[in-house]
């Protein structure tokens, strides 16, 4: 029993020191966030590749990845950016992922 | 009378919210595979319409403990699709062709760099291959699990998925490949 209860109060305190899971979204749900937005536009025109990156956080506590235009445009072997988009996720503030895709040729 | 009341609310308000939560993880969550709208953009083009599928994992080698994810490219007016991957290996390799085997058919593609990094104690590498968009719809439709080969220079590396999660990936990937179809 008391070691349960040790296991609550440390569980409790992680939650309650930490700070919430948040991520970068012109709109955001408490519960659950899922928001596609735009993030540059270019001259360039004719897209014919797509290539993503993503970074995650956990808790607030944990928070990594490369969510670059750069690593995009590189996952995808793109060398002419026609546009970026972003995709924010988060749920209850436990969860939030963050990606970026990346258009061109 | 109030007294109890309350107390009984307050013993149901954990279990409730718990439920609550429980419940919209679930409605959140990958375990419908029906919603495809998480797992795909389209972007409307001069030529037509490009589609990309996010990331896909689950393809691994447990001996050598190296694994592979991939997403998928395709423009409409195209006939073939984009395959990229990322293979993590510890060891040096280099990828010649990469093999989708199925229960009755095989698919193959030679693979073009696009770069090799490290990523921890593994390597990172990044390729290319090109399929036909018919033969990716033949092997995403099987429902036996299927296994991918990479032949590289310094051997054949299988690599297998998990029933469970095989199932969960190709009704996704079959039914945005179905929405693509429909839209051609």
């Amino acid at each position: 029993m008391k070691k349960m209860k040790k296991l609550v109060f440390v569980i409790s305190a992680v939650l309650l020191l930490s700070s919430c899971a948040t991520v970068k979204s012109p709109l955001s749900g408490i519960w659950y966030t899922n928001v596609k937005a735009p993030v540059a536009v270019t001259g360039n025109s004719n897209s014919t590749k797509v290539g993503s990156s993503e970074a995650t956080s956990i808790l607030g506590i944990i928070a990594r990845g490369d969510a670059s235009i750069d690593a995009a445009a590189k996952s995808a072997g793109i060398t002419k950016i026609h546009h970026v988009d972003e995709e924010s996720t988060s749920i209850l503030g436990f969860f939030a992922k963050y990606k970026v895709f990346v258009y061109g040729e | 009378m109030v007294n109890n009341g309350i107390k009984g609310a307050c013993k149901n308000t954990p279990l409730s919210f718990i439920s609550i939560i429980i419940l919209l993880l679930l409605l959140t969550s990958n375990s419908n595979a029906q919603n495809i709208s998480k797992h795909y953009t389209s972007s409307l083009q001069d030529k037509g319409v490009l589609y990309y599928i996010y990331p896909m994992s689950g393809f691994s080698n447990n001996k050598i403990k190296s694994g592979l994810t991939y997403d998928i490219t395709y423009l409409t007016s195209d006939d073939a699709v984009i395959l990229n991957f990322s293979y993590f290996d510890k060891l040096n390799r280099d990828i010649d062709s990469i093999v989708f085997v199925g229960s009755n058919q095989i698919f193959s593609s030679s693979v073009k760099k696009i770069f090799i990094e490290t990523k921890k104690e593994k390597w990172h590498y990044r390729y290319s291959s090109f399929f036909l968009f018919t033969d990716l719809n033949i092997f995403f439709n099987q429902s036996d699990k299927p296994k991918i080969i990479l032949y590289t220079q310094q051997g054949a590396v299988e690599l297998n998925i998990k029933v469970k999660t095989w199932k969960k990936q190709s009704v996704v990937i079959k039914k945005i490949l179905t929405l693509v179809k429909y839209n051609q």
